[in-house]
């Protein structure tokens, strides 16, 4: 009969050392920083327009400028804009701005229950509409390019086929389109959100709703997690221990844990429309989501499209975002797969020298 | 109180005080056997660490002492308890425990029902004695006798001398005892899961090499069994059963929430405190007294635009009858009528 494969006891010494002395000098660590220690989205801007919990900021030039058009960053409601400018060496918004490129960024604000009643309609056609009209008074254009990221990708779109003379190009990023598009995707990690959405009743959501007034941050975090079990449950107790004795490394992952933690809720109606309306029906690529008793028309986007997204992306599955392609009314469109996942197209040392680069390439050949 | 009650008491007691006695004799001197072999068997593994010297001997004797041991997939954890030593007369001294404590249960439970005074009140209290000792019956009684009583109180037609409250109060209860049992659910999908993510990496260390055995470490023994279980939980997460059970838990979760507004809604009424409901409703109206004013902001700004490029159209065409040198370029035009529109913006 075999023995008990347990483990070598030599190694299981080496390891165990190695593991007090991590422990030691990671505990140490993580005991003198602070939570003012960790700052994210520190690039230096200004408000310049306020709208009730909405704010607009324009961010202070690195460069001198070198792209006419300003660019207006436009996040979702699920998480904080924050991610796409982390840290300083991990910043698309800071390698554009050193591109010399106009920068604007959208801060939906912390949602509570009093915002429950906001629909798509209120971001889409009122807060963002107002953004972008001020960009316009205040630089004296006629058109913006907006940048997206993910349900602000869709945001994006869906303002482009509705106010195509503010637009000057769109950019979505890791942005879902074809909402169903995960089935034709064969890895078992990718597309858990759509499967989750899909497998609520309509009623289901409206009764959350109506119990919560919002999509409670906390419950979609928990979904999330739900994609990766183990690694969820092994970040602390074992990716903490292993990177924590690293100073540097140790930042980045509180970093990235500052932002995880910051996650609004969702306002209760514009949930309601972003689950059933998006994820169940599928109603954008069908051309039948309506927005102010306007329908959503992609035909109607004829602008320059540049479609980045990531090929290993759990969230949004890449076929859900590739779609836009064959939507869209313009001849002018551009994919830019990047490999890494969700979050990593954004802050992963990898994708600094692609993602922002090849944004402000594009940007350069239809800036006339 | 009489003897004839106390002295079962006092009998179960005392057999229940000698077990324990001598459980706890038996757990020493395993102790004491487990202590006695962290001796210094060999030199080269023993550092100045104390705690490091107990984890080696302890590793020692693992393989020293246990070289039949093997776990097999279908092993429960009595299999895997009996593998220790020491541990089959821990095991033994525990049944009797259960034996002696069964026999003088028994024997309570005949003395008192001898003094009961009809048939009927001995049969009565034997059957509630049996519901007491089988924790089976306390999982029923939870979930389903007090749920029923409620459900008959809350499902029940209203009456109006039961007051508003007590109705509410009575549907929160049922609420909670459904999330409770769709908690109950919920974890019952999620404990198969583990279980057979536990299944397959026992299969897995069975069928390692000899040479593979030799070299596994803690670290690769704790990836194999993170990308085990990860698979079994990815693969359980995305199952029907999962799905099912999830949504039907975060629906009754939202149902007792509400549930519970509505009996904080008579306590607000009473304290002469806004309700949840009447604070949502005022939200509402806000948020369409707002979609009203960016509406009306607009049509200001169209309509100042409107008139200020009127205004300038007409004085243009005044200026060419005049002089034609000095009409204006259609920008200027467009920021006059910008200017309009800006001065024309409600604050």
């Amino acid at each position: 009969m075999d023995t008990l494969p347990l483990v070598n006891p030599y190694s299981a010494m080496a390891e165990l050392s190695k593991l007090n002395t991590d422990l030691v000098s990671g505990i140490k660590n993580i005991h003198v920083t602070k939570d003012a220690d960790v700052q994210i989205g520190t690039t230096a801007k200004h408000e310049v327009f306020k709208q009730d919990k909405v704010s607009l900021y324009h961010y202070e030039p690195l460069a001198e400028q070198v792209v006419s058009t300003p660019v207006i960053v436009v996040y979702g409601l699920i998480g904080r804009y924050t991610m796409a400018d982390l840290q300083e060496d991990r910043s698309l918004v800071r390698n554009m701005l050193n591109a010399g490129v106009d920068m604007y960024v959208v801060d939906w604000g912390s949602p509570t229950r009093a915002d429950r009643w906001l629909t798509l309609d209120d971001y889409i056609s009122g807060y963002l509409h107002d953004c972008i009209e001020h960009i316009k008074a205040e630089q004296g254009v006629d058109k913006v390019t907006i940048l997206g990221i993910c349900e602000g990708g869709v945001f994006s779109i869906c303002y482009s086929a509705l106010y195509p003379d503010n637009v000057k190009n769109l950019i979505t990023s890791i942005t879902p389109v074809d909402f169903h598009g995960d089935q034709r995707d064969e890895k078992m990690s990718h597309g858990y959100i759509n499967l989750w959405s899909r497998n609520l009743d309509p009623e289901d959501i409206d009764l959350m709703i109506e119990a919560y007034g919002n999509m409670p941050g906390e419950l979609m975090g928990m979904v999330f997690q739900l994609i990766t079990p183990i690694k969820s449950l092994t970040k602390y107790n074992i990716d903490l221990i292993n990177i924590a004795q690293d100073e540097k490394k140790l930042m980045n992952f509180l970093r990235m844990e500052k932002w995880l933690a910051d996650r609004p809720d969702h306002p209760g109606e514009a949930a309601k429309q972003w689950f059933k309306d998006l994820y169940q029906d599928n109603k954008l690529i069908k051309n039948a989501l309506e927005l102010n008793g306007q329908i959503v028309d992609l035909r109607k986007v004829n602008v320059p499209v540049l479609n980045v997204f990531a090929l290993n992306d759990h969230i949004i599955p890449p076929a859900c975002s590739m779609a836009l392609r064959n939507y869209v009314g313009t001849d002018d469109y551009t994919d830019l797969p990047l490999p890494g996942g969700h979050v990593g197209v954004f802050v992963s040392g990898k994708s600094q020298g692609i993602l922002g680069k090849g944004i402000v390439d594009w940007l350069s050949g239809r800036d006339t | 109180m009489s003897k004839e009650f106390i002295e079962p008491w006092q009998k179960m007691m005392s057999e229940w005080e000698k077990t324990q006695t001598s459980m706890n004799k038996q757990m020493m001197e395993n102790m004491q056997q487990w202590n006695s072999g962290l001796k210094k068997d060999d030199n080269s593994f023993y550092s100045n660490n104390p705690t490091l010297d107990i984890f080696q001997s302890f590793m020692q004797k693992s393989f020293k002492h246990n070289p039949q041991y093997n776990l097999q997939s279908s092993e429960n954890w009595q299999d895997i308890l009996s593998a220790f030593p020491g541990s089959e007369d821990l095991m033994t001294q525990m049944n009797e425990m259960i034996k002696g404590n069964k026999i003088v249960f028994e024997k309570f439970k005949h003395d008192m029902a001898e003094t009961m005074p009809d048939d009927a009140t001995k049969d009565y209290f034997l059957s509630t004695l049996d519901d007491i000792s089988n924790p089976y019956s306390w999982l029923k009684f939870s979930n389903s006798n007090v749920e029923e009583g409620l459900k008959r109180f809350s499902e029940g037609p209203l009456f109006s001398g039961i007051s508003d409250l007590d109705n509410r109060i009575a549907k929160a209860m049922d609420g909670w005892l459904e999330l409770g049992e769709k908690n109950n659910d919920y974890y019952e999908v999620q404990i198969k899961s583990w279980m057979s993510a536990y299944e397959t990496f026992i299969e897995k260390i069975n069928n390692l090499s000899d040479e593979e055995k030799k070299q596994i470490s803690p670290k690769k023994l704790l990836e194999l069994w993170s990308s085990i279980a990860e698979e079994e939980l990815m693969i359980m997460h995305r199952s029907s059963d999962f799905l099912q059970t999830q949504k039907a838990l975060i629906k009754a979760n939202a149902e007792y929430r509400l549930q519970e507004q509505n009996v904080a809604e008579v306590i607000c009424e009473a304290m002469h405190i806004p309700t949840r409901q009447e604070v949502d409703d005022l939200h509402k109206t806000v948020t369409e007294l707002r979609r009203e004013l960016r509406s009306l902001k607009k049509q200001v700004t169209k309509s100042a635009e409107t008139v200020a490029a009127k205004k300038t159209s007409t004085t243009t065409k005044k200026s060419d009858a005049k002089t034609p040198s000095t009409a204006k370029k259609p920008a200027t035009q467009k920021k006059t009528a910008e200017k309009v529109a800006t001065k024309t913006k409600i604050v």
